[in-house]
């Protein structure tokens, strides 16, 4: 006998939905296949057993299952595409490997900020048509209605409309509850996660600060705009603080202003990390052979981090990139991304600015006016997004030439 | 990715790579890699943890290692069946280049 369950958004919770396969089999639905379409669920009628499953996702993964899961008992009982579902025979406890869930995590991070921009959309279009609504409510004419079998594509779309937007809230909570459950699950170092702590995983609080200079006067404050377009530079100019016995204390949470103590000269190195995904898995890596978290950016986009790890003189500086060949692969990515980011801008306003000047020009406008005002403020933008992305591109050509 | 195009991207293997394919002939954390390879080279082969790191992940979508998560819900990595028949490649290619390292050494004293 087979048995179809529908179940919508199961991939936003990975951890329910395999919960309730396993609870399924102990009443001897055994899981056999799924339709991703139409989120149903296939099951076999057998004799009721206890299986565990889980959830993978990977682009990449090889047809075949690593050695130490297939070993431990694990077995995969379904594919399509990218998404496959291991089961296995023992209960959970006895169970000592697992999938690796990162990509699952990164999926719904992706979805999270796809759902966020769609959920801002819908709320400017509802202001929008609010704006045009309400005052013909308010005013003393009122509104007449008139009949007509078209209202209900109106009242129709106005439905869809609550329902994305009831769709779009809930999926983006579900997601970001699983994320949260699901990083947990991987024993990332906490000070890595706990961003408000302070000594050596060192992100400075605003009444943190305060405390301090009241306690002691001796925090010296630097701030440092902009050092993600040469980081290089940011990490010579601290290592040459801690050189001088500016021994640093912490880090804003938006990183830009440095607190430092005054102390002992000590050798450290200090290495800035960039990921266009975050992936908590190089943190634990990062840490084992002996980096100090210092500061990561709040985002899990475009998310920085500083680490620093002290060594003695004589010895060699350690480095996060130990060859040529991942060092520059990783400033090109730098260069690359931020590209990305700013040239369609810089474009835009090149092309908005070439027109309003254009404008000027044809209808003798003066400079001293708002369109003038609105030249100068895109010549500035183009100025400080350009020189951002040129930015980049030297850092890459810095380092190809080192 | 088909073992001809894996072969055409990886050999021959740089320095980095080959160390960290040798460290798997059995599962490893990417710390245990880095200690390993520290080990066999007598710490002439330091690896930076975002060397290992990124090289790693590229290993893993071109299908040469795979991964898996242990007890403690670390990353494990382990070598895949296509990452064996690479390795097996570039060792055969290394044992020619070294006969023959041997076999003129003298010519250049």
């Amino acid at each position: 006998m087979i048995k179809k369950v529908f179940r919508p958004f199961w991939s936003y919770d990975v951890i329910k939905t395999e919960e309730w396969l396993s609870s399924m089999s102990e009443q001897g639905y055994h899981f056999t296949g799924l339709k991703r379409h139409t989120r149903q669920f296939y099951f076999q009628y057998g004799d009721p057993d206890t299986f565990t499953y889980e959830i993978c996702f990977d682009k990449y993964q090889s047809s075949q299952l690593p050695k130490a899961l297939i070993e431990d008992g694990w077995d995969k009982v379904f594919q399509s595409k990218s998404w496959f579902v291991i089961s296995n025979k023992k209960p959970r406890k006895e169970i000592k490997t697992s999938s690796v869930r990162e990509n699952i995590i990164k999926r719904n991070r992706i979805n999270y900020y796809i759902y966020c921009g769609l959920l801002a959309y819908f709320i400017m279009i509802a202001f929008i048509n609010s704006m045009f609504l309400i005052p013909a409510y308010i005013s003393s004419e009122g509104i007449e209605v008139v009949e007509s079998p078209l209202w209900a594509v109106t009242y129709t779309l106005f439905g869809l409309y609550i329902a994305l937007i009831v769709i779009s809230i809930y999926s983006i909570w579900k997601i970001g509850k699983t994320n949260k459950q699901l990083i947990n699950e991987m024993n990332v170092p906490n000070d890595v996660l706990d961003t408000n702590r302070t000594s050596m995983g060192m992100i400075v609080s605003r009444e943190e600060k305060r405390r301090l200079q009241q306690q002691t006067n001796t925090l010296i404050k630097k701030r440092k705009l902009n050092w993600m377009y040469s980081p290089d530079k940011l990490e010579k100019w601290l290592e040459d603080m801690e050189e001088q016995g500016y021994n640093l204390y912490g880090v804003n949470r938006l990183g830009t202003v440095f607190y430092f103590q005054k102390g002992k000269p000590r050798m450290m190195s200090y290495c800035t990390e960039y990921q266009n995904f975050a992936k908590e898995s190089s943190f634990s890596i990062h840490e084992d052979v002996g980096w100090k978290h210092v500061f990561s950016t709040k985002y899990s986009m475009q998310k920085w981090t500083i680490w620093s790890q002290e060594y003695t003189k004589g010895d060699e500086k350690p480095e996060i990139y130990s060859d040529q060949s991942t060092r520059l692969k990783q400033a090109k990515k730098i260069a690359s991304s931020y590209s990305l980011l700013f040239l369609p801008l810089v474009l835009m306003y090149v092309y908005i600015l070439y027109s309003s000047i254009d404008m000027m020009i044809r209808r003798d406008i003066d400079i001293y006016t708002i369109n003038g005002i609105n030249v100068i403020l895109f010549a500035l933008l183009i100025l400080i997004f350009g020189s951002n992305v040129a930015k980049t591109w030297l850092y890459y050509l810095r380092l190809k030439n080192k | 990715m088909d073992i001809e195009k894996v072969l055409k991207k990886y050999i021959p293997m740089s320095e980095t790579a080959f160390y960290i394919l040798l460290s798997l002939t059995k599962p490893r954390h990417g710390y245990g890699i880095v200690k390993h390879v520290e080990e066999i080279t007598n710490s002439r082969l330091r690896l930076g943890s975002g060397t290992v790191y990124g090289t790693l992940t590229k290993m893993q979508k071109d299908g040469i290692i795979t991964v898996y998560a242990d007890e403690d819900r670390k990353t494990v990595y382990e070598i895949t069946s296509l990452g064996n028949t690479l390795m097996k490649t570039e060792i055969q290619r290394l044992k020619e280049l070294h006969s023959n390292a041997l076999k003129y050494e003298g010519e250049f004293e």
